[in-house]
């Protein structure tokens, strides 16, 4: 059989599931069939090696330095926290905490913790470490104003950890999937050379890492589900190149390949395919509003009406992807619905060369190809701001280079994906706050408040609502123009099972497991 | 005395040659737009952060005194740290030579494998069909660029096979080879070719002498007026141009080590380069100056080996 021609047959079902599912949050029903090869099998024997192919390596395995999607994947699989995101990427759920509560005003969280824990290398976890990697966790840079709510960590016993917040937010519950427990004080280590070897508690254990060659991870014997991992070891072998990923895969080198660009698509047959959709990943045109000609917000609506949505999500994308539903992407709990029947985000070129007024506004529009950013995107861009009345010039750049012009200002409209990591519209509006604002010239006021609105929500239906009043304030202000979602693709060998993407790209390598 | 002379004197002017090449390339490193610590950490990291790494790196300092600095440290051994890979450089250099070693070894060989016999037979069958298949061939061989010749190798070998692995370097000598043998072949039919025609050029000369034609008189057979008397001649030139070949061999190297995934030099090259790990692209590009060096000086001993007539001055 022609493997080529399975792909659309294979694009077509996926559409149709993502088309029939309509808004957002609907999806996740449709979600779970196609972002997962089949489940792993419970108390199966446990398989030998899985071999992952990935594009970059982890910059750190330091959680205070958790930066990209490569080192979440590793570090959720070297170390535990207290809690975790659910394997459908919406919730938290125990990790060495075996249950938790709350008192009745949400100020105070008691977690109880799980029999007979141990690190990695046999050494019992105490609350002392629990303690500590919290508060460790709480001083790092990426993420610390998320914790900044804690105001005390206490073990009031061997089994139980409290923490108690000075204000509610909501935003405490999901950053502790990230506080990963290591031992207190690090046994002793700087960090620089703790890391290099880590000790955790998560399923399995760092054997080797030649950086930017390879990484092994071997299963911990002491992790604390005794059913996980599903595999002895894995290996995380770094292959930069886009099309030697996919040899490796097709070769049976690599069992996963955790990313094949869409030109790669049709190589594979649509069943050796698995979808990260709905992601918490949008694209985003970043304007920069106080640079000409985005002073004016109406030159920042023009662009809005510029783009067709719905082409880019056809012929770009290829059908794989939702339009765009605003600022919160679709994989966040807080997207349903945000824009639903307010009318935003319409396609309407006439307009935009009307708000215009025929001054043919110079702008340069600044970018890095990354995942789901590619030139038939960019060349579509252009050309539609074009035909608005812009005059387009196109600079591509590495995504260093990029993001150094637009933190110093040097731009004017930048096109650039915005994932988060975590199952909250909080991330996404922490990342507006502390760096969008800045860079693009946001209303600091207006976001911070937003944002404050948003963390101090108690129920999903608040949370919603505080989004949503978000969206409308960013649409009606223009502040940046989301474009679309597009969704990216694993590639698996047959033989793979139990792989579940999360919505952020993530997964868990404890459940890999092979057939046969 | 003479030839201890010229080797002391050829050793010396390593050192600035070396250091000249330093500089150009961290001239043109800097040169490079883009903040280094942003292409490590990426847009979320904090400003304090990326200034940190930015400080750690030396971005700030001037280019003479990040210069002078990294030289001094290298005089003694030291060629810094990879801020990727959060090791020293010598460390990465050490753990990836060895992929790249062997890939220039098999591709050297497999170039005078094939360079060898075909250019014998082209220079003894001068001007009839086989010698203009031969350079036909040749010409073709050359115009392919090598990482299609690898893509297509993978495509209509490996993968159809099975026989070769397309990805990493494996565990064990058995698996060193076989993930060896396509790229080496790849990256030996981009030097072959020129190799083919200037030994073929240089056989026809010797073939055609004076010294051939008299061992020819006193009744040696042709097999020994071939291997004792004309190919040592031609060798000399095909010799140079290998020194000669060698830049474009390394170049070569980083592109198959990126098409077959080998963790070799030249892929942590075009990783350091992308990610403006400043340390490893000076230190890489110190090794392969310094390869280069030494092979050309090596050449010029050799050619006393195999031409007497040849002075070291």
């Amino acid at each position: 059989m022609n493997v080529s021609r399975l792909l659309p047959v294979g694009l077509l079902a996926l559409t149709a599931l993502a088309g029939g599912c309509g808004a957002a949050g609907s999806k996740s029903t449709g979600s779970v069939a196609v972002n997962a090869t089949p489940p792993a099998v419970a108390g199966a024997a446990r398989t030998g090696v899985i071999a992952v192919a990935r594009s970059s390596d982890s910059v750190s395995l330091d959680p205070q330095a958790l930066t990209i999607g490569e080192d979440y994947t590793t570090q959720t699989a070297l170390y535990a926290g207290l809690v975790r995101i659910a394997p459908n990427g919406k919730s938290i759920e125990g990790d060495l905490a075996a249950s938790f509560s709350f008192d009745g005003a949400t100020l105070t969280y008691t977690f109880d913790l799980r029999e007979g824990l141990k690190f990695s290398n046999g050494t019992p976890v105490t609350t002392a470490d629990i303690v500590y990697s919290i508060q460790r966790a709480a001083k790092g840079e990426v993420y610390a104003p998320m914790f900044a709510a804690i105001s005390s960590v206490s073990a009031p016993n061997a089994h139980q950890i409290v923490i108690k917040l000075s204000r509610y937010s909501n935003l405490v519950l999901p950053i502790l999937s990230y506080a990963f427990v290591v031992p207190r004080n690090l046994e002793g280590h700087t960090p620089a050379s703790f890391f290099k070897h880590p000790v955790g508690s998560g399923a399995f254990v760092l054997s080797s890492w030649n950086p930017g060659n390879k990484m092994v991870l071997k299963r911990n014997p002491y992790y604390w589900d005794s059913d996980r991992p599903h595999a002895n070891e894995i290996v995380l072998q770094i292959i930069p190149a886009e099309n030697a990923r996919l040899n490796a895969l097709q070769a049976g080198n690599v069992q996963l390949d955790e990313y094949v660009p869409d030109e790669e698509l049709p190589a594979l047959p649509s069943q050796e395919l698995v979808k990260n959709e709905p992601r918490a990943s949008l694209l985003l045109l970043a304007t920069n509003n106080a640079h000409a000609p985005f002073t004016n917000p109406t030159d920042r609506e023009a662009v809005g009406f510029a783009i067709n949505r719905a082409l880019l999500l056809k012929t770009v994308w290829g059908g794989a992807g939702v339009e765009t539903s605003g600022f919160i992407p679709p994989g966040l709990p807080e997207s349903h619905g945000v824009l639903n029947g307010s009318g935003s985000w319409q396609y309407d070129p006439a307009k935009a060369k009307a708000l215009l007024h025929g001054t043919n506004p110079p702008i340069t529009l600044l970018t890095s190809y990354e995942r789901g950013i590619d030139s038939t995107l960019v060349d579509v861009i252009q050309r539609e701001l074009e035909q608005a009345g812009f005059h387009v010039t196109v600079e591509i750049r590495d995504y260093g280079t990029a993001v150094t012009q637009v933190l110093a200002g040097d731009f004017s409209i930048f096109l650039t994906p915005q994932t988060a990591y975590l199952p909250s519209a909080g991330e996404p509006l922490t990342t507006y706050d502390t760096l969008y604002t800045p860079a693009a010239h946001w209303d600091a006021k207006a976001v911070t408040g937003y944002l404050a609105e948003y963390s101090k929500a108690s129920t999903i239906q608040q949370r919603k609502v505080a989004a949503i009043a978000f969206e409308r304030w960013a649409h009606a202000n223009w502040i940046a123009i989301p474009i679309g979602n597009p969704d990216v693709f694993f590639g698996v060998s047959k033989r793979l099972r139990g792989l579940q993407v999360m919505p952020f790209g993530t997964y868990r390598l404890e459940d890999l497991q092979l057939a046969g | 005395m003479h030839r201890f002379g010229f080797l002391a004197r050829r050793t010396l002017q390593i050192v600035p040659l070396l250091a000249v090449v330093l500089f150009v390339v961290s001239a043109l490193v800097r040169l490079v737009p883009g903040d280094p610590a942003r292409a490590l950490l990426g847009l979320g990291a904090t400003p304090a952060r990326a200034a940190r790494l930015d400080r750690e790196l030396g971005v700030n300092k001037s280019l003479l005194s990040s210069y002078v600095s990294y030289l001094d440290h290298a005089l003694q051994g030291n060629l810094g740290n990879s801020v990727k890979a959060q090791q020293p450089v010598i460390t990465l250099i050490g753990e990836r030579i060895g992929v790249t070693a062997w890939l220039l070894f098999f591709a050297l060989l497999f170039a005078l494998l094939l360079a060898l016999p075909l250019a014998v037979v082209s220079a003894r069958r001068r001007d009839r069909p086989l010698d203009h298949g031969i350079r036909g061939v040749s010409v073709l061989a050359l115009s392919i660029p090598t990482f299609w010749l690898g893509l297509m190798l993978v495509s209509y070998v490996a993968l159809p096979t099975g026989w070769f692995p397309v990805a990493g370097f494996g565990e064990g000598l058995a698996q060193h080879l076989r993930s060896i043998l396509l790229p080496a072949f790849a990256l030996a039919v981009a030097i072959a070719p020129i190799q083919i025609r200037a030994l073929r050029v240089a056989l026809i000369g010797a073939l055609d002498s004076d010294f051939i034609a008299a061992a020819r008189a006193v009744g040696l057979n042709e097999r020994r007026v071939l291997g004792r008397h004309a190919l040592p001649n031609a060798m000399v030139s095909a010799i140079t141009l290998l020194a000669a070949q060698l830049g474009a061999l390394l170049f070569g190297e980083v592109v198959v080590e990126s098409a077959f995934a080998l963790p070799g030099l030249g892929q942590a090259m075009v990783q350091a380069v992308s990610e403006r790990d400043y340390a490893v692209v000076q230190g890489i590009t110190l090794l392969a100056a310094l390869l280069v060096i030494l092979v050309n000086l090596a050449v010029d001993v050799l050619y006393v080996a195999l031409d007497p007539r040849v002075e070291l001055r």
